[in-house]
C-alpha cells in the first residue's frame, strides 16, 4: 500500500503544489457552483409550484360563481381565458361526483374521473369542507406540475380544479444554468490550475536555481552565489546556502591543505599506503606502494593475494603471525619488516606499520598501514655489521699484540732461570765440578720451569680459543683468570689489587670474551697508574651480584679522566695513549662486548683521582627470558 | 760453537782473575736470584745478593767495597734505575751490570751510569764476556 502511495505520490514539487493548489481550487469552485445551481434550481421549481397554486386559486375564485349556477358556458369561457398560457397542457373543473364539467380537452367533458388518486382525494374532500383552501400536488416532475384544489363556496367544497402545468421551459432554464455553471467551473479550474502554476513556477524557479546551483557546486564549481530572493523563505535558503558554500569551500581548503600535506609526505618518504578491508578481502595498495615493487598502478590487483604472494618465504609466516595478533588485538600495532618480490626479482627489506580498525564486537574490519622500503638500510645495517666485525677482528688483533708482550713478559723468567741453571751445569762441567746431586737439581728446576711455561701458554691459549658457545662460569674465576694472565706485571709496577665480594653461583655467558674485557681494564688501571700515580697505586675490585645481575666494580687511582674524554671514552678509535700503544678499540670493544653480546651494561665514573668502571651483566640471558616467556 | 778446549780454557783463567772480587746479585725474582748467584758463586768467592734495590743500597752502605752489582732494572720498593744512580754517587768507579728482561734505549738519560746491559735470559758467553770486561777495567 505505501509502496503504491509512493509511486503515485508527485516527484516534483512543482507538480505537488500545482496539483494540491489546483485541486483545492477545484474543489472550492465546484462546490459553489453546485450550491448555486442548486439553489437556483430549487428557486426555479419553487416558483413552479407557487404558479401552479396562484393560477388553480384564481381558477378556482373564478370558477366558484359558474359552479354555484351551473352554468358550464361560464366555465368554458374561463377554461378559455386560462388556456392563452402557453405552458399549459390542461384544466379540467370537476365537480363533487367526479364528473369533469369543463376540459380544454372537450372529448373528456361530462366523464367521470377514473384516476384513483383524484377519487381518494375527492373522497376525502368531502368530509373536510372546513379546509376552504385546500390543495394537492399530484405530480411534480422535471416535466409536469399537476395540482389539484378545491372550490369552497364558504361552507362546503362545491368543486374541484385540476390543473397541469408543463415544465419544459422552466427545465430548460434550469438546464442553461447548469451548463453555464460546467463552464463557469471549468474556466475557473483552468484558470486556478494556471494561477497555481505561475506561483508555484516562481516559487519553485528559485528552488530550481539552488538545485542548478547546487549540482554545480558537486561538480567543483564552488564560485557560484545564490541571488537575493522576495521570498522570505527562499532568501534565507539562499543565503543558509551560499554560507555553507562558504564553509564547504573553507573546509575543502583545509582539506586540500591535509591532503597536500599527506601527499607531500607520503611523496617524500616514499612510503607505500594500504588500506584493507577485511570484509570484502579487498586492499587499496597506494601507487607509491606498487611502484616500490616496480608495478604500475593497473599491474597489481587489489587484492589481499597480492601481499601474500610477494613475501619472501622465509618472512611470510612471521609477517602473517604478527598480521593475526594485531587482528585479534593482541597487539597495540602491526609492525614487520618483511622482503617483497621486486617485479624484477630481487627482494626489497621493508618495514610495515598498521592499525586496525574495530567495530562494536572488537572485531576488525579494516587495517591501514604504510610499507617503507628498508632496503638501503638493511645495507648499512650489514656494512655496519661488517665493520663491527672488522674491529672485533682489529681489536682481538691488538689484543693478541698486548698478549704477546704479555707472554714475552710471563716467559722471561722461566727462560731465564732454565738458561742460568744451564749456565751452572755448563761451568760445572767446564770445570769437572759435577755430582749426579747437583745434575738432579737442575734438571728438576728446568723440567718444573718448563711446566710453568707450558701451562703459561695454556692460559694465553684460553684466550685465544674462540667463543661460539655461552658456557656456565663463575665471574669470579674469569677475573682470576685475568689477574694470572695480567696480575705478574702488576707486583713489577708496585700495584696493588685486592678483590672483594661474596660468593657468587654461575652465570651463562661468553667467558673468553669477558675475560678480554677484563684484560683490557685492568691493562687501561694499570697504565694509567703508572703513568699518573707515583706511590700507593691499588686497584680495587668488588664482585657482587643483585636480584638479576652480577657487578664487577673495578677501580683505580690512576688519575681520574677528564670530563671531555669521559664523553668519548667508548667510541672506537679513541684513544689518549700514543698511537704505538693504544688502538682506541679497547673499551669500544669491551662496551661492545658487554652490551651487544651479552646485554648487560657498562658505566664508568670518575672523581678527582679515581676511576671506577663498573660491568652488569644479567644473570638469565635475553635468549632465555625469550624461551621462557 | 766453541772449541770445548777453548771454553774451559777460558773458564779457568777468567776464574783465575776473578776470584778476589766482590759481587753482589739483585732480583726481585727468588729463583733468578738464587740461579745467577750460584752462577756466580762459581767465579767470585765472595757472593751477596740482594731482593730490590732498598736491601741492595742498604748493604752497599754498609760494606762499599764490592767491585761489581748485577742488577735487574723493574723491581719493587726501589727499581734498578733509582738504584744505579745512588750507587754511581757512592762509588763512581763501580763496574755495574744491568740484566733485564726489557732492555732500556740507548739513549735513555741513565745509560751512562753502567757498564754492561744484559738482556734475559743470558747465556754462558754474556757472562763470561761480562768478567772479560771486569778483568779489563780491574787490571786484573
Amino acid at each position: 500500500m505505501n509502496n503504491i502511495l509512493h509511486r503515485l505520490r508527485p516527484k516534483s514539487f512543482k507538480s505537488q503544489l500545482v496539483l494540491g493548489m489546483g485541486s483545492i481550487l477545484t474543489f472550492l469552485i465546484l462546490t459553489f457552483n453546485y450550491i448555486t445551481v442548486t439553489e437556483e434550481r430549487d428557486f426555479l421549481h419553487e416558483q413552479g409550484l407557487k404558479q401552479a397554486a396562484n393560477r388553480s386559486l384564481a381558477l378556482a375564485a373564478a370558477a366558484k360563481v359558474w359552479l354555484l349556477s351551473n352554468d358550464y358556458v361560464g366555465l368554458e369561457e374561463i377554461a378559455h381565458n386560462f388556456a392563452v398560457y402557453d405552458d399549459l397542457e390542461f384544466i379540467a373543473i370537476i365537480n363533487m361526483d367526479g364528473k369533469v364539467l369543463e376540459h380544454t380537452d372537450h372529448s373528456l367533458i361530462g366523464q367521470y374521473i377514473a384516476d384513483e388518486k383524484r377519487i381518494a382525494y375527492l373522497k376525502e374532500m368531502r368530509h373536510t369542507d372546513d379546509k376552504p383552501t385546500e390543495y394537492k400536488i399530484l405530480i411534480d416532475n422535471k416535466q409536469h406540475i399537476e395540482i389539484m384544489r378545491m372550490v369552497h363556496d364558504g361552507k362546503n367544497h362545491i368543486g374541484m380544479i385540476n390543473l397541469r402545468l408543463n415544465q419544459i421551459n422552466r427545465q430548460k432554464n434550469i438546464d442553461e444554468i447548469i451548463m453555464k455553471g460546467i463552464v463557469f467551473t471549468l474556466i475557473s479550474v483552468f484558470v486556478a490550475i494556471l494561477f497555481s502554476f505561475f506561483i508555484v513556477n516562481n516559487l519553485s524557479k528559485e528552488l530550481i536555481a539552488l538545485i542548478a546551483m547546487m549540482k554545480r557546486v558537486r561538480h567543483g564549481d564552488k564560485s557560484v552565489q545564490a541571488n537575493e530572493s522576495t521570498t522570505k523563505e527562499i532568501a534565507l535558503l539562499s543565503r543558509e546556502f551560499n554560507s555553507m558554500i562558504s564553509a564547504l569551500k573553507k573546509s575543502e581548503e583545509s582539506y586540500e591543505r591535509l591532503r597536500e600535506r599527506l601527499e607531500l609526505a607520503f611523496e617524500g618518504t616514499q612510503d607505500g599506503l594500504w588500506d584493507w578491508n577485511l570484509s570484502e578481502d579487498s586492499v587499496y595498495f597506494s601507487p607509491i606502494w606498487k611502484k616500490m615493487l616496480g608495478y604500475e598502478d593497473h599491474e597489481i590487483p587489489n587484492k589481499f593475494s597480492s601481499w601474500q604472494e610477494r613475501v619472501h618465504p622465509d618472512d611470510l609466516d612471521n609477517a602473517m603471525k604478527d598480521v593475526q595478533d594485531h587482528i585479534d588485538g593482541k597487539t597495540q600495532m602491526y609492525k614487520n619488516i618483511h622482503r617483497l618480490k621486486h617485479k624484477d626479482g630481487h627482494w626489497i627489506w621493508n618495514l610495515a606499520r598498521a592499525k586496525a580498525i574495530y567495530n562494536q564486537d572488537r572485531k576488525a574490519i579494516r587495517m591501514v598501514g604504510t610499507n617503507a622500503d628498508i632496503t638501503e638500510l638493511k645495507r648499512l645495517e650489514k656494512a655496519l655489521d661488517d665493520q663491527e666485525e672488522l674491529m672485533i677482528a682489529q681489536s682481538r688483533h691488538a689484543a693478541m699484540g698486548e698478549m704477546i708482550s704479555m707472554i714475552a713478559h710471563q716467559w722471561r723468567q722461566p727462560i731465564t732461570v732454565i738458561t742460568m741453571g744451564a749456565n751452572n751445569m755448563l761451568v760445572d762441567i767446564e770445570l769437572g765440578n759435577t755430582s749426579e746431586e747437583k745434575l738432579r737439581h737442575e734438571a728438576n728446576s728446568i723440567v718444573a720451569q718448563a711446566q710453568y711455561l707450558s701451562k703459561t701458554i695454556d692460559d694465553f691459549r684460553d684466550f685465544f680459543r674462540p667463543n661460539k658457545n655461552k658456557e656456565e662460569v663463575k665471574v669470579q674465576d674469569v677475573f682470576n683468570e685475568a689477574v694470572n694472565i695480567i696480575g705478574k706485571s702488576f707486583e713489577h709496577d708496585n700495584i696493588s689489587l685486592s678483590i672483594n665480594g661474596n660468593e657468587i653461583g654461575t652465570i651463562k655467558t661468553y667467558s673468553r670474551e669477558l675475560l678480554q674485557v677484563f684484560l683490557n681494564l685492568l691493562k687501561n688501571s694499570k697504565e694509567a697508574l703508572v703513568e699518573h700515580t707515583k706511590e700507593h697505586r691499588y686497584i680495587d675490585v668488588l664482585i657482587r651480584s643483585d636480584e638479576d645481575s652480577v657487578i664487577t666494580t673495578i677501580c683505580d687511582n690512576g688519575g681520574g679522566i677528564e670530563k671531555t674524554t669521559l664523553e668519548k671514552i667508548f667510541d672506537p678509535y679513541f684513544s689518549t695513549k700514543n698511537e704505538q700503544i693504544g688502538t682506541g678499540l679497547g673499551l669500544y670493544m669491551s662496551k661492545t662486548i658487554i652490551e651487544k653480546h651479552m646485554h648487560g651494561r657498562i658505566t664508568v665514573t670518575t672523581k678527582e683521582d679515581t676511576t671506577c668502571f663498573e660491568i652488569s651483566i644479567p644473570k638469565t640471558s635475553r635468549e632465555e627470558e625469550k624461551k621462557d616467556a | 760453537m766453541h772449541d770445548i778446549k777453548q771454553l774451559k780454557e777460558q773458564i779457568q783463567t777468567l776464574r783465575e782473575r776473578v776470584k778476589q772480587c766482590k759481587i753482589l746479585v739483585v732480583d726481585d725474582e727468588d729463583e733468578i736470584r738464587e740461579k745467577t748467584g750460584a752462577f756466580m758463586e762459581r767465579f767470585f768467592d765472595i757472593v751477596h745478593c740482594a731482593e730490590d734495590g732498598k736491601v741492595a743500597l742498604d748493604m752497599f752502605n754498609q760494606d762499599p767495597t764490592f767491585d761489581i752489582v748485577i742488577t735487574d732494572l723493574q723491581m719493587p720498593n726501589m727499581p734498578g734505575e733509582k738504584l744505579i744512580k745512588a750507587l754511581k754517587i757512592i762509588e763512581p768507579e763501580l763496574f755495574i751490570v744491568i740484566m733485564t728482561g726489557t732492555p732500556p734505549d740507548v739513549d735513555d738519560e741513565y745509560t751512562h751510569l753502567y757498564d754492561l746491559c744484559l738482556a734475559k735470559p743470558v747465556g754462558v758467553d754474556d757472562m763470561l764476556k761480562m768478567m772479560e770486561m771486569l778483568v779489563e777495567r780491574k787490571k786484573l
